[in-house]
């Protein structure tokens, strides 16, 4: 065996000479792969844990209640302390405050809770990734979360509430494992000793909180805790509270990077595939060039597996070395993707050498192209040695005469191109599948870019409840004479109240949508079944819907306060804000369980939503009573898709980079083989007195209807398919249902591109051509 | 009689790993028109090589060509390649048809570089098919499914589909058994009668015996040249003339 | 095994024809009430009932809505009279529901009953046909596929199994491999046409291996014969010698001298080795070989170091010479020029017959025309050499030269400069 592995290396070294650029080429493709798939897996396998990790390093509460402090008493404490499962816990004075503040340059409304950086605590607690001593009157630690946002060490922090600025020095950034990021609607604020004793005396003590954290021998029961808490203190508390645990967080914290994870999963999928495609393609080339050969080593006495494995060897090879480098090149991409997901969740992600996810990479890989290759090479077994030698079953291949030239029309350039489109099946399907499979691509990256980029307004619908261009909130909703005259603008689309409450679902606190009437609404948030029209009809959200195996038709149980009431179930509906876990209600509805319900917020919907800001100026000055605040959403929403269209220029950018690539690659091989198998009929047609133009066009050209086929394909399919496709992709966030538009013209003018590039890169390999001479077919 | 092709000091020189070989030195002949010109000599002896330098397959390493007035020697590719078009018809020993079109087609992928009247092409290449006593059903099928004197025959019609100055053969007959040959040399005599011009390298007498001008290749360079009568089936005198100067040559 | 293709071909899309139709029909088959749909027709009728009976609007949105539900609705009131119905719908009153079983609800106004809504399926009927129809698609597929690959399975063991071994049986004769036997089944179709085919097998088998028999017994004869050969031959070498020694009449003394003569020729025959011995190699050897004219341009232009050489033409050919000579000659002509004339340099040249022809000139003094066919000889020095470095031996070395290449060097003097022809052979001299 050892004789006849040094005599495969030969081999092989043999073959990798003759065709070094294409078994460079296919290993550029595996690379690619490996690398997409390494990446996706690191992200998939470790991201979740490195946040467990991190969540245990810090000893983080695995349930967290904030309640206010006029809410408390030592009651609650005994009582959490003596639920089942319960290991340690802590209670800690805070802050709790309504107001908003600049991120990303723009104002978001969202509490702040603050804590006292000093306190000697064991839950909880913060990392500190960065800090200086500065010596200022407000100093205060922030979360890692802001580093991304736009703030820097000694920036000015401030939080505007009840139209009062309170403004911090930034001196530092920590990880917070549990209000480090907006995904819980409360951002997290750490004051030294001396400036958090400043904030209390300056403020009212409604605002006063108790946060009381607590860990759990089992933090997977993390949940059922937290709506036991929730149920102890349902009914009982005069004013806001909370309660956090760690399922929830972790979920909220990591879904960017499981949505990017399988997309980089799902990418390396159609890569790998086109590899697979290529090896066969390559080595059924292979037979057919060395049956001769092979023939030789059967008389010589070699056995079929013999030769099988000779002539797969160098695939073999290839698909370990380059997935070995894929997984290797990975590690150089990952600092730029670790970027850019600490800004999404908040914590830094430190990821070492993953053994796992690298062995997982090599080893799918190489199997599926050892089994690919082996598949294909397993009818060389067969070939008996005499065939073999005489070339081949070449027996009676009465081909047809595709496009006979007396009879078709055209000129006689583009009818050898056609007769050549017809000469290879092999060929054509394996360029079919790859134009196709990157038409996909590029088609996908066009249009997230499209609809988070160009007009957000698809995306904001699947990620938001509603967008309206300002919201008001409005002192008493029974006075008309607000809403009448906003209702007669004409620069008004449409006018509804839409409010928010807390009701009680399964012992957990959830959040209600509520309106009177869905049907004024712009779009529609149920993937499934409809919006409640009447009063004893709910729409939940799709949190609910899988945890509770409610089907459309059912009653559900809602609960305010003391009251209970059951509703039937109209609809799924699907909300990224609340992950899912909220529910619609009508006005009548929420009617039914609180009768002292007030209607509060106030949607415009502006058709021209240029001047937002001098709208909500006019309507503050005429209403100065009835306008509470306000939110200008315009404003707000394009600063918190700031972040999205990055992430989807990037994206789209690499995948555009990376279609054109696996486009020149395949390209190459095709077109390397397609001359290296044609050389002696395009000898001849030199020799007839074809220039080397005419022939490069010609093979460009018999490439083409294949191409246009694929793009076309792609183009309709993923027309079709796209709007599906992205919501299996983002279904982590809990988008359910998705309007994304396809221009048709960015389809067309995308599939043309591509049409074209392909051309010309085309034209420009077939440039080899020139280097085939006559002469050739007299020395041969 | 006017001279169509005319070389001067004709070399071509092929590098091997550093080592230069010299295939053709200093040839210089003359090809008339309407003369069936054989290009003899033992192999090696660059015949084809020369060939292939006349018909502007290839270019040569040093001289001159002047082909029906043309310098052709200097020409780019694919300036020779529309030169060959019009002027340079080819037969090929391997005969060399496109396996993946039928004998037509062959012929009109050549025939229609030089025209676009398809309908003018298609006739001419199915009158000259009939002349070489091919048929329609033959003419339909792929090289691979006839014999090989049918599939040269129809590379002669290739080779004259553009009514070229000068139709060049190399060896014809070399891949073909014994009846085919005559059939297909038969084929030459006969389109040499109407006025073409034929240059044909061969080292097989019978085929030189066809010809009217035999120039004998030694080592690279013209050893000798002879002048025959035109081709007539058993002429004694004919034969022994040539036979002597083949002798003469070493042949 | 393209029939075999095409029946699975067929069979493949019957299979998804029908499971289009399939699925078609589930969507429509999927037509029970649901639950809140009856909620809003329910509530939609509720809040626009008045004591009076339903507004005109009221009835319009209460029979579009009834129309998207696909349902008939009627509406009563708690004597029991119909106070609204939809188009199409038949029953009016509880037993006719009943009857129909069609859903009855309480009409309810401020939590009191005030009367009962009526809800009907109207697709009903179409639905049941619909479950009819597919389960008789159902059905009808299952038994034809069934039927179809039973069928398949018959014929492929029954004809194509068996051609297909037939097949491989002609591929081995075909290939020369006669060994292999072909299988017999007498079961199908083609038991009496195998047989034939095997004997036709084993015939052909007997046959080549007759004939490899014939083959390896004539090698062994050629093989002993030539070895008996050498036996004899070296007796007749051994006798004739003895012959010469005892023999002493010159006539038979001849004869046997040639005998042994033969004998040896024989045996030289056998081995023979030929050695040749090398001429002895000159101190100045010219090494000639073919080369394109082009060197001739490296050659000036590398010895040309002053580029004074003004106008160069060099004819294209294949020269024979030794280039490293020719340098040599090249250097001494054009350093000759530097030194005796420092004028301009003219080079061209032309072909001939058999030699390509270089005139190199100058346009110095020359030399007196009395030195000119002197100048060649060795140590010759022209008398305006007089004062100038040199032992006079370049150009007889050239000269030397260029006779060992097969050419020549000639000197000519002008008015006005010198001037020097090398001529070079075109072609080897044999």
């Amino acid at each position: 065996m050892v004789i006849n592995m040094n005599k495969f290396r030969i081999i092989t070294a043999a073959k990798f000479r003759k065709n070094k650029g294409q078994y460079i080429t296919f290993a550029i493709i595996l690379f690619i792969a490996a690398a997409m798939l390494n990446l996706g897996l690191v992200i998939q396998m470790n991201f979740k844990q490195s946040f467990t990790d991190k969540w245990i390093e810090y000893n983080t509460a695995d349930v967290t209640t904030i309640m206010m402090e006029q809410d408390y008493s030592e009651d609650y404490y005994n009582k959490i302390k003596n639920i089942k499962g319960i290991d340690s816990i802590e209670k800690r004075d805070c802050i709790l405050m309504e107001g908003s503040y600049r991120l990303n340059g723009s104002e978001f409304s969202m509490p702040n809770v603050f804590y006292n950086f000093d306190d000697t605590i064991n839950i909880s607690k913060l990392g500190i990734i960065e800090q200086k001593d500065i010596t200022s009157d407000m100093p205060a630690y922030v979360s890692y979360y802001l580093k991304h946002s736009g703030y820097k060490i000694g920036d000015a922090y401030v939080f505007n509430s009840n139209n009062t600025e309170y403004r911090f020095t930034i001196v530092g950034f920590v990880e917070d494992m549990i209000f480090g990021t907006q995904s819980l609607y409360k951002l997290g604020i750490y004051l030294p000793n001396e400036s958090f004793k400043q904030l209390k005396d300056s403020i009212d003590s409604s605002n006063y909180a108790v946060s009381i954290g607590t860990t759990l021998t089992d933090r997977s029961q993390s949940k059922e805790v937290a709506s036991r808490i929730t149920d102890m203190l349902t009914g009982k508390m005069t004013a806001t509270y909370s309660c956090s645990y760690f399922d929830y967080c972790k979920q909220v914290r990591t879904m960017t990077a499981s949505v990017g994870g399988m997309i980089f999963i799902a990418f390396s999928c159609i890569i790998v595939i086109v590899s697979i495609l290529i090896s066969q393609f390559r080595i059924n080339n292979d037979i057919e060039e060395e049956m001769q050969n092979m023939g030789v080593m059967k008389a010589l006495g070699y056995k079929g597996n013999q030769i099988i494995f000779s002539t797969i060897f160098a695939y073999v090879v290839i698909a370990g070395l380059a997935s070995m480098i894929g997984v290797g090149l990975s590690y150089v991409a990952l600092p730029v993707l670790q970027q850019g997901f600490d800004a999404q969740t908040g914590f830094e992600w430190i990821q070492s050498f993953d053994f796992i996810a690298a062995l997982i990479t090599v080893v799918i890989i190489t199997f599926l192209i050892i089994l690919a290759s082996y598949l294909t090479a397993r009818k060389i077994r067969k070939l008996q040695a005499i065939v073999a030698l005489r070339g081949g079953v070449k027996t009676h291949n009465f081909r047809r005469n595709y496009f006979p030239m007396d009879h078709s029309r055209g000129n006689v350039n583009y009818l050898l191109a056609i007769k050549d489109l017809f000469a290879n099946g092999k060929k054509n399907f394996l360029l079919l599948v790859v134009i196709m499979a990157t038409a996909f691509t590029a088609i996908f990256a066009g249009t997230m870019y499209y609809n988070i980029a160009i007009k957000p307004q698809a995306f904001i619908e699947a990620i938001c409840e509603t967008v309206p261009s300002v919201s008001f909130f409005v002192a008493d909703s029974e006075d008309t004479s607000l809403f009448d005259e906003i209702s007669k603008d004409k620069n008004v689309k449409s006018v509804l109240y839409y409010d928010s409450a807390k009701v009680i679902i399964n012992q957990e606190e959830i959040r209600a949508f509520i309106t009177d009437d869905y049907s004024k609404m712009d779009y529609s948030i149920c993937y499934e079944g409809r919006e409640p029209a009447h009063n004893n009809e709910i729409a939940i959200g799709n949190f609910i819907a899988d945890s509770g195996k409610y089907k459309i038709g059912d009653s559900i149980s809602v609960g305010y306060g003391s009251n209970k009431e059951d509703f039937i179930i109209t609809g799924f509906m699907q909300s990224v804000n609340e992950q899912g876990n909220c529910i619609e209600l009508t006005t009548d509805g929420i009617m039914r369980l609180n009768d002292q319900f007030k209607k509060t917020e106030l949607n415009v919907y502006l058709n021209d939503e240029s001047d937002t800001e001098g709208y909500i100026k006019d309507m503050q000055s005429k209403y100065p009573n009835q306008i509470l605040s306000f939110v200008d959403v315009v404003e707000t929403t394009e600063g918190a898709m700031q972040v999205f269209v990055n992430i989807a220029s990037i994206m789209a950018i690499i995948i555009i980079i990376i279609t054109i690539l696996l486009i020149a690659l395949i390209l190459f091989i095709l077109i390397k083989t397609v001359i290296h198998n044609n050389k002696m009929n395009l000898g001849i047609l030199k020799a007839v007195g074809y220039t080397t133009r005419q022939l490069r066009l010609q093979t460009s050209w018999s490439l083409m209807p294949v191409v246009g086929i694929g793009v076309i394909i792609g183009a309709i399919l993923s027309y079709i398919t796209m709007n599906n496709v992205i919501v299996i992709l983002f279904r982590v966030l809990g988008v359910m249902k998705l309007g994304f538009l396809i221009p048709i013209p960015m389809v067309i003018i995308t599939a043309i591109v591509m049409m074209v590039i392909s051309f010309l890169i085309a034209f420009g390999l077939c440039g080899r051509i020139r280097k085939i001479s006559a002469y050739e077919l007299i020395s041969e | 009689m006017n001279k169509v092709i005319e070389t001067k000091k004709l070399c071509k020189t092929f590098s091997n790993g550093g080592i230069q070989q010299h295939i053709l030195k200093n040839v210089d002949v003359q090809i008339y028109e309407g003369d069936f010109t054989v290009i003899m000599g033992a192999s090696g002896a660059g015949k084809s090589t020369l060939l292939y330098a006349l018909s502007g397959m290839d270019k040569p390493t040093l001289g001159e060509i002047h082909f029906c007035g043309e310098e052709i020697s200097k020409y780019t590719d694919d300036k020779l390649a529309v030169f060959r078009r019009k002027n340079c018809g080819f037969i090929f020993q391997q005969i060399y048809m496109m396996d993946k079109m039928s004998l037509l087609d062959n012929v009109l992928a050549s025939g229609l570089l030089a025209t676009k009247n398809k309908k003018e092409v298609t006739k001419r290449a199915v009158e000259l098919f009939h002349k070489v006593n091919i048929d329609e059903i033959t003419y339909r099928k792929f090289a691979s499914q006839i014999s090989g004197g049918e599939a040269q025959r129809a590379g002669i019609v290739r080779g004259l589909i553009n009514k070229p100055s000068v139709l060049f053969a190399d060896e014809p007959t070399g891949a073909l058994n014994s009846s085919n040959s005559t059939a297909v040399l038969d084929v030459f005599t006969d389109f040499n009668k109407e006025g073409q011009s034929i240059v044909m390298v061969t080292h097989d007498l019978r085929c030189a015996l066809r010809g009217n001008r035999i120039i004998y290749l030694k080592d690279g360079q013209v050893a000798g040249e002879c002048l025959l009568d035109p081709y007539k089936p058993k002429d004694a005198a004919r034969r022994t003339k040539l036979d002597d100067f083949l002798k003469e040559m070493g042949y | 095994m393209k029939s075999k293709r095409l029946i699975l071909l067929i069979f493949a899309i019957y299979v998804i024809f029908s499971g289009i139709l399939l699925l078609q029909n589930n969507k429509v088959v999927d037509n029970h009430f649901k639950v809140i749909d009856v909620n809003d027709l329910v509530r939609t009728i509720e809040e626009s009932w008045d004591k009076a009976g339903i507004g005109d609007a009221e009835s319009r949105h209460i029979t579009e809505l009834a129309v998207t539900y696909n349902m008939g609705v009627a509406v009563l009131d708690l004597s029991g009279m119909c106070l609204y119905k939809t188009k199409g719908m038949k029953q009016s009153s509880i037993k006719e529901a009943i009857e129909h079983g069609d859903t009855i609800m309480d009409l309810c106004n401020d939590g009191s009953i005030e009367g009962k809504i009526i809800l009907s399926n109207l697709n009903m009927e179409s639905q049941m046909q619909q479950t009819y129809i597919s389960r008789m698609i159902i059905y009808s597929t299952t038994l034809v596929g069934i039927c179809l690959i039973l069928y398949m399975l018959y014929l492929d063991r029954k004809v194509i199994a068996p051609f297909q071994k037939l097949n491989r049986f002609a591929r081995n004769v075909a290939a020369g491999n006669l060994d292999t036997p072909l299988e017999m089944d007498r079961e199908n179709i083609f038991g009496a046409f195998t047989e034939s085919f095997d004997i036709m097998r084993e015939q052909l088998y007997q046959a080549r291996e007759k004939e490899r028999e014939a083959n390896e017994s004539k090698k062994e004869l050629v093989a002993s014969l030539s070895h008996d050969i050498k036996t004899p031959l070296a007796s007749i070498r051994a006798m004739s010698e003895l012959l010469e020694i005892t023999l002493h009449e010159s006539k038979q003394l001849e004869k046997v001298q040639a005998i042994q003569k033969k004998a040896i020729q024989i045996e030289q025959l056998t081995n023979n080795l030929f050695h040749s011995t090398l001429e002895e190699l000159q101190t100045l050897k010219v090494n000639v070989k073919e080369e394109e004219s082009l060197i001739l341009d490296d050659i000036i232009s590398t010895t040309d170091y002053r580029h004074l050489v003004a106008n160069k033409h060099i004819c294209e050919c294949i020269i024979c010479c030794d280039r490293l000579r020719l340098e040599q000659v090249f250097d001494n002509v054009i350093a000759n020029s530097y030194k005796y004339a420092n004028t301009k340099i003219d080079i061209v040249s032309r072909v001939t017959e058999y030699t390509l022809e270089i005139r190199v000139r100058d346009y110095g003094q020359g030399v007196s025309t009395d030195d000119v066919p002197l100048l060649t000889r060795k140590f010759y020095r022209g008398k305006n050499a007089e004062g100038k470095m040199g032992a006079g031996i370049g150009l007889y070395m050239s000269h030397y030269f260029m006779e060992q290449m097969g050419g020549s060097l000639i000197a000519n003097n002008y008015e006005v400069g010198f001037e020097v022809v090398i001529e070079i052979p075109l072609t080897m001299i044999r």
